[in-house]
């Protein structure tokens, strides 16, 4: 059944936003990329909707937007930990639990961003190796090692105390 | 360090981070509402360019038009740092019409289904948390399936119902179809729709001290819609029969006798041998626009007898507070 851009839109944008602010680790950028992805989507959505699945290509556009955004350096992606402190304010909460979810976060932003986008797939979009190895264009081995690296340079983030308390 | 403790920080940073998205669907919106003139390729750049600047200017005033989806997830145990899961797909006219949990904290399963619980199509989601020594993988007699990269297997039950079963990490997921044909499709593509959720527990304010608590209590949000929602608490009666707590929003449908309860009137009604799905025993009584109803199910219909005792001293001490909403009653993904 074909499905009209606006009504995408409507269904995907909240998601796609979700989705690009993982990858980003930044809402601002984040917004900028799906908008971008989304205008880029519109102008050939007569295209894009006799895909099987317009939903996993325009998925697709918002990773690949992350990857070349970097690559193009027009804005910096990864952050200075000012910034990560002003998204996810370390006073919200005080728990243990929440320490070492903004040590994982300030360890993902820092990641190299096919690893990142890696895990953001993996861990986030819940997709498999083989998925995951088709939106990043490699093979699911090189899927597979990206996250495997991602997952060791996390874990050594993690201070003696953090690892413990895990 | 275990893994899948690693692995579940690792989700919990991710949906924190991705909360942090911003609420611009309206203007998204709008750029969706540009005319799309194909003579207009030729200046695409500009007008694009032109339409991102409008478009990110006022974000920040903006509401947005779709509200963010409920999150409100299948949920394991009463603890915090829970793994939580919720499908994103589901097969046309599937709505969610039931929440439950194992009072233990087993257990926590939805059920969707596309006429009603007791008929149609239905599938059955649960997530189990494993007990020290529980199988963590494939038991090696069943066919193996991978899903999502996790080691799983399918049970061909009977032709009308069927299984999915893997393994992430310290739980175990099950995905059983009932009335679906040919399940396997259907339910390989809702395992891989689940996608990770902030935990938000499923509680009830619904509670009777008379009420045994066993190893298969379980309580649960029902119903069709937000604003027909009912909160229940089961449990199992002198190993012979269950027994059913139910905070309704309408009167049950039946006709009973006038019983004393809670300082009032109640009304009971026992049937010797009941049909189906059908309970052996039910007492209700008016709450004030909710009623309350204790009902018994035998496991051998034909030796229900009589619970009218035991049924009033639970419905005597039941302690009921407001139906919580469930705003994902009757909802698709």
């Amino acid at each position: 059944m074909l499905i009209s851009f606006e009504q995408y839109v409507r269904d995907n944008a909240r998601d796609l936003l979700r989705y690009a602010t993982a990858l980003t680790c930044d809402p601002h950028p984040a917004q900028d990329i799906v908008q971008s992805v989304l205008l880029r989507a519109g102008q050939k959505w007569a295209g894009i909707e006799q895909l099987a699945s317009p939903a996993a290509y325009v998925h697709r556009m918002v990773t690949n937007e992350f990857l070349s955004w970097r690559r193009r350096a027009v804005r910096t992606v990864s952050l200075p930990h000012g910034v990560i402190d002003a998204v996810v304010p370390p006073s919200a909460d005080e728990t243990d639990s929440v320490d070492q979810r903004q040590l994982v976060f300030e360890g993902i932003a820092r990641l190299p961003r096919k690893q990142r986008a890696a895990v953001v797939l993996r861990y986030y979009a819940n997709k498999s190796f083989a998925e995951i190895a088709g939106e990043l264009a490699c093979s699911e081995a090189t899927a597979r090692s990206h996250i495997s690296r991602a997952l060791a340079a996390l874990r050594s983030d993690l201070p003696a105390r953090a690892k413990e308390a895990l | 360090m275990r893994t899948d403790d690693f692995e579940n920080l690792l989700r919990e940073a991710l949906e924190h981070q991705a909360a942090q998205a911003p609420s611009g669907v309206r203007v998204l919106a709008r750029a969706t509402r540009r005319p799309r003139r194909r003579w207009w390729l030729p200046v695409g750049i500009t007008v694009a360019a032109a339409l991102v600047t409008v478009a990110l200017l006022p974000t920040g005033e903006m509401r947005p038009t779709v509200e963010p989806a409920a999150t409100v997830g299948v949920t394991v145990t009463a603890e915090p740092q829970r793994l939580t899961w919720e499908p994103t797909w589901m097969p046309p006219n599937m709505v969610e019409r039931d929440r439950s949990a194992a009072t233990n904290g087993s257990w926590a399963a939805s059920t969707w289904a596309n006429v009603s619980l007791t008929s149609g199509q239905k599938i059955v989601f649960m997530v189990n948390r494993l007990k020290p020594g529980e199988p963590t993988g494939p038991d090696g007699f069943r066919e193996k399936v991978e899903v999502s990269g996790y080691a799983g297997q399918w049970h061909e039950n009977d032709s009308k119902t069927n299984m999915l079963v893997w393994w992430v990490g310290s739980s175990r997921l099950t995905l059983t179809s009932y009335s679906i044909s040919p399940a396997r499709p259907v339910l390989l593509r809702v395992a891989e729709s689940l996608r990770y959720v902030p935990e938000q527990p499923l509680k009830i304010p619904l509670s009777s001290p008379e009420l045994p608590t066993t190893a298969e209590s379980k309580f649960g949000i029902t119903g069709d819609s937000p604003g027909k929602a009912t909160m229940y608490t089961e449990s199992i009666l002198d190993g012979e029969g269950t027994v059913r707590v139910e905070v309704r929003p309408d009167e049950p449908d039946f006709s009973g006798a006038k019983v004393p309860l809670r300082g009032g009137d109640g009304r009971w009604r026992v049937t010797s041998s009941p049909r189906g799905a059908e309970p052996n025993e039910v007492l209700w009584f008016d709450l004030g626009g909710r009623w309350l109803t204790v009902t018994y199910y035998a496991y051998d219909r034909t030796k229900s007898g009589q619970h009218l005792a035991a049924l009033t001293r639970i419905a005597e001490s039941v302690t009921a507070g407001p139906t919580p909403s469930a705003p994902w009653l009757g909802k698709t993904p």
